[in-house]
């Protein structure tokens, strides 16, 4: 060794690089898959690893931390009652098998994406559109979420769909307004029953009031006759046994002659007098 | 020999040895677990290499390797026209999840993933097109229960697609869908009418079932109260009638014990009664009424 010109010892550390490019650093959420010849021997989670150098192994890094959105895109579609509509969804994947990921499928999302909008089409495709544009959405949703898994799990593609998010789901723009329509005839036909209600609402408490009026004061009425009669009675009583009887008749008597004279016109004729009378006014009751 | 002086390398020996490791070496080749090779020799296919490893050939110019990806990929067919049963037009836009499962015969029969791609699409396509053509439209969109709802494409479509291209193109076929199934375009119009007409006659049922409802609310309120006034004036009466009853009870039981001078106040209430200032009292000068009226002149 001594006699190598000095250039050559430093040649000398090359093995050594080579075997300490061997070691693998896989952060955390991150899983290295080591290839042997291209074959896949193991795989080493977060930490520090290490492997057999190039040639003889490689490692490649997957993140299974990372939650991929993929966007299938804006698509419209024909209902079960041939209705368009316009679905935009939204998919969430995660790596659950990362050498299925690396090996299985050349392009995970765009396959996700393919058959998330293919079951999508398949289950609008059984539904009405009211259904869908109302209660149908989340229906729809978790369909698809688990068609499409249950699809990709059958493919071993290696992705797991965490979630399907409907980001838009309207009829299309040339008839949204009709579809709007429908909705304030909604609200219309609500307004008009409030309207009813509050009607009814003004209107029975005015009625029972009336009603509560209208018995009190016949129970005043009753009380008055009642009480009246009473009064009638104890005065008759009182003439009946009074020792003047006869005095307070002709004292009653004389009264009711007065008033009726106050009240009446009085015509005074000479006894024997002949008096013709007019004819009585047509409607005098 | 140690008298020998140290001679330099022969350099024809360094080439050859060069040429032998260079040779070696590319006589060594991997195939990864993504891909298939397939080993020919001049020109023919000799041998087939499906799992991931290391292995041995004869060196260039002998043999050679061609390698495929061997992973599933998306064909997405362009969107085609296609006609049902019912003669409804319809466009489809299918894709393919495939692989290559036969290198060998993939080699020989397509050789590129393109020109495969090509041809399954065109298999594909032509399925498609005689499955939908002997199905109604009405069988093909309906509203039906999800989940036993008949499949757009049906499962011997799939399997008979997936046998043509195994046996003829070397692929195996994992998946084949309709990405999505519309109209032509100038079929939209004739839509949109339709759900036009449809959404109007739903609003125009909302607003008419609201008038129906209010009115049947305001009517049900309008009895409810005429009720209430009714009974109301029901008890009323009733009450007065009572309260009639006790008072002419009361009446009758004093009244009886002296007739007499009941029928002399009942006269005395009537006369006043009945006169009142419209009354003409004509009385003779000489009558005990007239000097009763006088006296109470002031």
């Amino acid at each position: 060794m001594r006699g190598l010109p000095s250039g050559l010892k430093w040649l000398a550390l090359l093995p050594l690089g080579w075997a300490a490019s061997g070691v693998m650093l896989v952060e955390t959420g991150d899983v290295a898959v080591v290839f042997r010849f291209g074959e896949v021997t193991r795989t080493q989670g977060a930490g520090i690893g290490t492997r057999l150098p190039w040639p003889i192994e490689h490692h490649e890094v997957v993140s299974v931390s990372e939650v991929r959105r993929v966007e299938p895109g804006r698509t419209r579609m024909l209902t079960g009652d041939t209705n368009l509509v316009d679905l935009d969804l939204v998919v969430q994947v995660t790596v659950s098998d990362p050498v299925a990921w690396l090996t299985a499928t050349a392009d995970p999302e765009s396959e996700a994406a393919a058959i998330v909008t293919s079951i999508a089409t398949e289950v609008v495709s059984t539904m009405d559109v009211d259904r869908l544009l109302t209660t149908g959405r989340a229906e729809l949703q978790q369909r698809v979420l688990a068609d499409a898994q249950a699809a990709l799990t059958d493919m071993g593609s290696g992705a797991r769909l965490d979630a399907i998010d409907i980001r838009e789901l309207t009829p299309p723009p040339a008839v949204v307004d009709a579809f709007n329509d429908v909705s304030s005839a909604r609200g219309d036909r609500e307004t008009l029953a409030l309207g009813a209600e509050a009607y009814t609402s003004k209107l029975l408490p005015e009625a029972r009031g009336t009603a509560a009026t209208s018995l009190a004061r016949a129970q005043g009425r009753a009380a008055e006759r009642v009480t009246g009669a009473r009064a009638d009675v104890s005065r008759f009583e009182a003439t009946a046994q009074s020792p003047q009887r006869r005095a307070e008749t002709t004292r009653l008597r004389a009264e009711a002659l007065a008033r009726a004279g106050e009240r009446a016109v009085v015509q005074v004729v000479p006894p024997g007098t002949i008096v013709t009378l007019p004819e009585p006014a047509a409607n005098k009751e | 020999m140690s008298e020998t002086p140290t001679s330099p390398l022969p350099w024809s020996l360094v080439g050859a040895l060069a040429l032998l490791v260079g040779t070696l070496a590319g006589a060594v080749y991997t195939v990864d677990a993504r891909e298939a090779a397939v080993v020919t020799m001049f020109g023919a296919p000799v041998r087939t290499v499906t799992e991931p490893g290391l292995y041995v050939r004869a060196p260039w110019p002998l043999q050679e390797v061609v390698r495929f990806d061997q992973r599933a990929r998306l064909l997405a067919v362009p969107p085609t026209e296609m006609l049902t049963q019912d003669k409804k037009n319809l466009v489809v836009e299918p894709f393919v999840l495939w692989r290559v499962a036969d290198p060998q015969l993939f080699l020989e029969a397509v050789g590129t993933p393109e020109v495969a791609e090509t041809q399954l699409g065109d298999l594909a396509v032509s399925r498609i097109a005689a499955s939908l053509g002997k199905r109604e439209f009405g069988n093909l969109m309906a509203v039906q229960d999800t989940a036993t709802a008949n499949p757009m494409l049906p499962t011997n479509l799939r399997e008979g697609v997936a046998e043509v291209a195994a046996r003829r193109l070397g692929i195996e076929v994992i998946d084949l869908r309709l990405r999505t199934l519309g109209l032509p375009l100038q079929n939209e119009q004739s839509i949109y009418d339709r759900m036009r007409a449809e959404r109007s006659r739903i609003a125009n049922r909302y607003r008419s079932e609201g008038e129906e409802q209010a009115a049947s609310i305001r009517a049900d309120a309008d009895r409810k109260a005429a009720e209430l006034l009714a009974e109301a004036d029901e008890a009323a009466a009733r009450i007065e009638s009572n309260a009639e009853a006790e008072a002419a009870g009361i009446y009758a039981a004093a009244f009886s014990r002296d007739p007499e001078l009941y029928l002399f106040l009942r006269e005395l209430e009537a006369f006043e009664a009945v006169v009142d200032d419209d009354t003409t009292l004509v009385l003779e000068s000489d009558s005990s009424l007239f000097r009763s009226v006088l006296e109470a002149r002031p």
